[in-house]
């Protein structure tokens, strides 16, 4: 009777043991996984940093390549207005002319951000990246 | 036609010269080579503003050889008014 006990408290023991082997064992896995995640998590973030900077360093490009295309248009025009004093000539000098000014402003944010969000910017982004294809193409056909 | 003849004349970098050749073709059509000497201008100038006016369809040519003479086409006759607006404000 008293061997009988003895050897199912020691299996009862060892069944506890291993319970808790187990149990360490989860949490060492449970633990890893997690590290892995803060990990992934460090990399996602600093993605996304990165992808801010070169959002904001592509708008800067193209506002200040708008601005310098602006300068040949305002000049051709400008330069065409003093030899034909016309409404049309005025036109498209005034309207050169402002587009600079919006360019100016735009970059003048790019260079001192305010605190905007990553869709924002990027879409601020792509109005100048299609506006520098715009202009490129006034500059072609203008400088005939 | 009249956008044409603003683009062309006013809205571009060489509009002013193209229509003082325009004017001059106006006054007496001349080739490429007497159009460069009236107007002291080089020759090459001349030929690139005479290709550009062409294909515009602001003036036309006798025929395609070399020294071709070039004149105003019917479509700016009718819109002269508008050259003048232009060219009259030219030296």
């Amino acid at each position: 009777m008293t061997a009988t006990l003895g050897v199912t408290t020691a299996a009862t023991t060892l069944d506890v043991a291993t319970a808790s082997l187990d149990v360490a064992t989860t949490l060492d896995v449970a633990t890893a996984s997690l590290d892995v995640a803060t990990a992934s998590l460090d990399v996602a973030t600093a993605g996304i940093a990165t992808l801010g900077g070169a959002t904001l360093g592509v708008a800067r490009v193209a506002a200040a390549l708008n601005i310098l295309l602006l300068l040949v248009l305002v000049g051709i025009w400008g330069r065409n207005y003093l030899e034909i004093r016309s409404k049309h000539t005025l036109g498209s000098a005034v309207f050169a002319l402002l587009l600079l000014a919006e360019n100016a402003l735009a970059l003048f944010y790019y260079l001192n951000p305010p605190q905007m969000s990553t869709p924002a910017l990027r879409a601020m982004m792509y109005l100048q990246i299609l506006e520098f294809v715009g202009i490129a193409f006034l500059v072609y056909v203008t400088w005939d | 036609m009249e956008a044409v003849l603003w683009q062309v004349l006013a809205g571009t970098r060489g509009g002013p010269n193209r229509a003082r050749l325009l004017r001059a073709l106006d006054e007496r059509p001349r080739n490429a080579n007497q159009l460069a000497e009236d107007l002291d201008l080089a020759y090459k100038t001349v030929r690139h503003h005479l290709d550009v006016l062409e294909e515009n369809g602001v003036i036309e040519s006798t025929d395609q050889n070399y020294g071709a003479i070039y004149l105003p086409t019917d479509r700016t006759r009718t819109h002269w008014d508008t050259v003048e607006e232009i060219v009259d404000q030219l030296e």
